[in-house]
């Protein structure tokens, strides 16, 4: 699965010039629909990004072709950044760069291999640091909905006695959810997709979860599709907050960890329906690849800086990829300076050459941030869980190896059903099901429950809120001669929520 | 059991043959009888105790203007030995001879009940500030003395110390509560012995001795092998001034103890590398007998 950039400058210039057709053809189609849509919000999805994220899809690439993050050493001027941009061949002008934090964006429609502007910008004196703004992914396996709610990974954490010391967490403590998304608005929008024959108009009806009270749902937003409501439009988010958040003792589907705390979405991630919906707007007829789609850094870092900004105590990323970015450390950094924790998906990708995952990498080296990988129920590492030595906590993942979809990790998100790519043509995202995910994305969002529930107890401090998880977990396998008391398998262990919230006495 | 906790058992014991040793060498004031058949009168100064020649060694008890008042001797009427009488100051002179002082009314044989409360200031000041939110806190017990004399005394006490306060997690060197409660109880009992400095009124006094803690810490939420319950031996020294007045006598004592190696193995104690459950305590006894 992992693909690395390709280096040779012939395969990069063939590619480059591959994309940009593809994009002069898509343009000329985005003005001959535009009077048969009009978006009810401003669209942050472009037809060129949406385009640019297929290109990748279908070349496995790691990077947004034709953009660069890039970082100007402290003090350069407009007119230096505007000399280190005329080493693209695009020359992009300093004023029409996105700005994220003190990073900006830059696109450029000329180069689509982001390695070539890195490499074109780091080699300019005014230049900090240039790097692709590299595509990471959801870490999930997400398997049919069935009707068995079998939450044994509740279980496994001693939930309900977790419970009996603090019970659902703090109603004033808010998480954010930096994913595809938690819908926070129930009507329907009309989007243009393909048919199978033919562009068609469809009206797609959107709903909040039943398992949230909408009043849970705060400050949303939407970094990647639209300015309008956060919809999720893959599930993984829903399923993620469910874990973290889903309401509990209402008699209804499932409970979720941290059940009484504020949810905050912030959609930073898009898939397959996003896409055909932009790409049907621009004209393309026809399906765009099923795995379309994906979460970039430039996103990813306005959400974390966004979550951080508007209040969040607890971060969740269930999403990582292979690349390293300095941009996503920093962020990373920025939110825990505000007093923020952060959860993050190990990566799944242990049997495709257990490549190191980023950004859960850097959870080692930042305190308040945990990298944290997935145990079945068995509590034996799951078979796709990623290990290395940054791993640092182990929590129900789910593994359809111990026992098919039962061994997975339920949870209430939208119906899977209504929204295949593969089956349907009108999708729906109003009605929700009890539908089984496995993944290190299943697990995280256990860990940033627990850490909701420990910040309810009045430790704000998220580098205190690791110690505890750390110090209380329940060791699995054995320590690593190299890492005393943790492993690359299952750091710590597994996570003790119980424990965590009583936390240590004067002797034991 | 390390190279200090050695040490103080060493002192413990040593400072108790001390007072033992010291009691038994320990001088006392004595007068010559210089007048034959000197008249040894009791206290109504009507009644002679005892007729005593010349030479005779009395032991004094205390001074009354120009008057000793004395040991009767056994010899004159072993009926009257070991009372009190009274003997004119010029028929005697002051003997230069060290001989066995005779007991005071606080370094004889008796025995005392008091109740003793004070201050304690923990060992493991850190962990208990971690827990408590402070490293010190109010003890009180009781207890009986027996003074055997000479000088020497032993006693059995029991002290009582016990605060709420909330679990917590320590992480480089800070101390973050969790809002969950936590409750620790110590009880100490104590056998003690010592040696009393003989005065009237104002009696130094200092020992050393062995004892029992009782260790108990409960939590909320915990299930019964979470919370702890042990018992560890304790050793301290202690030192005080007491003062009487008549039957009842307070005193003010000093008193250093250690409890090694009963804590340090997990919590707080562990973060901070803590393991000794002793202290140093300042207390108020009020005791009740002769």
């Amino acid at each position: 699965m992992k693909v690395r950039r390709p280096s040779a400058a012939i395969a990069a210039t063939a590619f480059a010039a591959g994309a940009s057709l593809l994009i002069v053809a898509s343009s000329r189609s985005i003005s001959a629909q535009a009077e048969s849509w009009t978006p009810p919000h401003r669209m942050l999805l472009t037809p060129e990004r949406a385009l640019a994220m297929i290109v990748a899809s279908d070349r496995h690439l790691e990077y947004v072709p034709g953009e660069v993050l890039v970082r100007f050493r402290p003090g350069v001027s407009v007119a230096g950044q505007q000399r280190a941009l005329t080493a693209l061949r695009s020359r992009p002008a300093p004023a029409g760069l996105r700005w994220i934090g003190d990073t900006a964006l830059v696109t450029d429609p000329v180069e689509r291999d982001a390695t070539i502007l890195a490499v074109q910008l780091n080699a300019q004196p005014e230049v900090a640091e240039a790097e692709p703004n590299y595509l990471y992914r959801i870490s999930n396996t997400p398997n049919d909905p069935g009707f068995m709610q079998r939450q044994w990974n509740l279980a496994a954490l001693d939930m309900p006695r977790a419970w009996d010391i603090n019970p659902g967490a703090s109603d004033n403590l808010t998480v954010a959810v930096v994913d595809t998304g938690i819908t926070a608005v129930t009507r329907s929008y009309s989007f243009l997709t393909w048919n199978g024959r033919t562009t068609q108009q469809v009206s797609v009806p959107y709903g909040i979860s039943p398992d949230f009270s909408a009043a849970r749902l705060v400050t949303p937003r939407d970094f990647v599709f639209w300015d309008g409501p956060v919809l999720d439009m893959h599930g993984h988010g829903t399923h993620v907050a469910s874990t973290i958040g889903e309401d509990t003792n209402n008699s209804l589907a499932e409970a979720g960890i941290a059940y009484r705390v504020k949810l905050m979405p912030v959609k930073v991630c898009v898939g397959f329906w996003e896409v055909q919906f932009v790409m049907t707007a621009t004209g393309y007829r026809g399906f765009v690849p099923t795995d379309s789609g994906g979460c970039a850094t430039s996103e990813i870092v306005e959400g974390i800086r966004y979550a951080a900004d508007n209040g969040a105590k607890v971060i969740n990323l269930s999403l990582g990829g292979p690349e390293p970015s300095a941009t996503l450390r920093d962020a990373l950094n920025y939110a825990v300076g505000k007093g923020a924790f952060i959860a993050i998906a190990m990566g799944n990708e242990y049997e495709d050459g257990n490549p190191t995952e980023y950004p859960a990498a850097y959870a080692a080296e930042i305190d308040g941030v945990m990298s944290v990988g997935a145990v079945g129920p068995s509590l034996k590492r799951a078979y796709y869980s990623s290990t290395g030595p940054h791993i640092e906590i182990s929590a129900p993942g789910g593994n359809d190896r111990e026992g098919g979809a039962t061994a997975m990790i339920w949870q209430a998100t939208i119906l899977r059903a209504d929204s295949s790519p593969v089956t349907v043509l009108s999708p729906r995202f109003d009605r929700y099901a009890e539908s089984a995910f496995e993944g290190t994305s299943m697990a995280s969002p256990h860990v940033a429950g627990v850490a909701a529930l420990i910040m309810s107890q009045g430790v704000t401090s998220p580098a205190v809120v690791e110690a505890l998880i750390t110090k209380t977990a329940l060791p699995l396998g054995a320590p690593d001669a190299d890492t005393p008391g943790r492993n690359r398998e299952y750091g710590y262990g597994l996570v003790q929520p119980r424990a965590a919230l009583r936390g240590f006495g004067l002797a034991k | 059991m390390n190279t200090i906790h050695r040490t103080f058992i060493r002192i413990a014991w040593i400072s108790c043959a001390i007072v033992v040793s010291a009691a038994a060498a320990r001088a006392e004031t004595q007068v010559r009888v210089t007048v034959d058949r000197s008249t040894i009168w009791t206290a109504d100064f009507q009644t002679p105790a005892a007729v005593v020649d010349s030479g005779t060694m009395l032991t004094v008890v205390a001074e009354r203007k120009d008057w000793y008042e004395v040991l009767v001797p056994e010899t004159t009427d072993p009926a009257r030995a070991a009372q009190h009488g009274f003997i004119f100051k010029s028929f005697v002179t002051k003997s230069t001879v060290a001989a066995p002082r005779a007991e005071t009314d606080s370094s004889r044989f008796g025995v005392a009940g008091f109740a003793q409360f004070g201050y304690s200031r923990f060992a493991a000041q850190n962990s208990f500030q971690a827990i408590l939110g402070h490293p010190d806190g109010g003890i009180y017990g009781g207890g009986g003395e027996m003074r055997l004399g000479r000088g020497l005394f032993i006693s059995a006490s029991v002290d009582r110390f016990e605060q709420t306060g909330q679990r917590a997690i320590v992480a480089d060197g800070q101390v973050f509560n969790v809002a969950v409660s936590d409750t620790i109880a110590l009880t100490a009992l104590a056998g003690t012995a010592g040696w009393r400095f003989a005065n009237e009124h104002v009696t130094p006094y200092f020992g050393g001795g062995l004892g029992q803690l009782h260790y108990r810490e409960t939590s909320g939420f915990a299930d019964p092998g979470e919370d702890v319950d042990s018992r560890f031996r304790s050793y301290h020294v202690l030192g005080g001034v007491e003062v009487r007045n008549g039957w009842v006598a307070t005193a003010f004592e000093a008193e250093y103890s250690r409890v090694p190696d009963a804590i340090g193995f997990g919590g707080a104690s562990a973060a901070f590398h803590e393991s000794d459950l002793g202290g140093v305590v300042g207390r108020v006894k009020v005791l009740v007998g002769r």
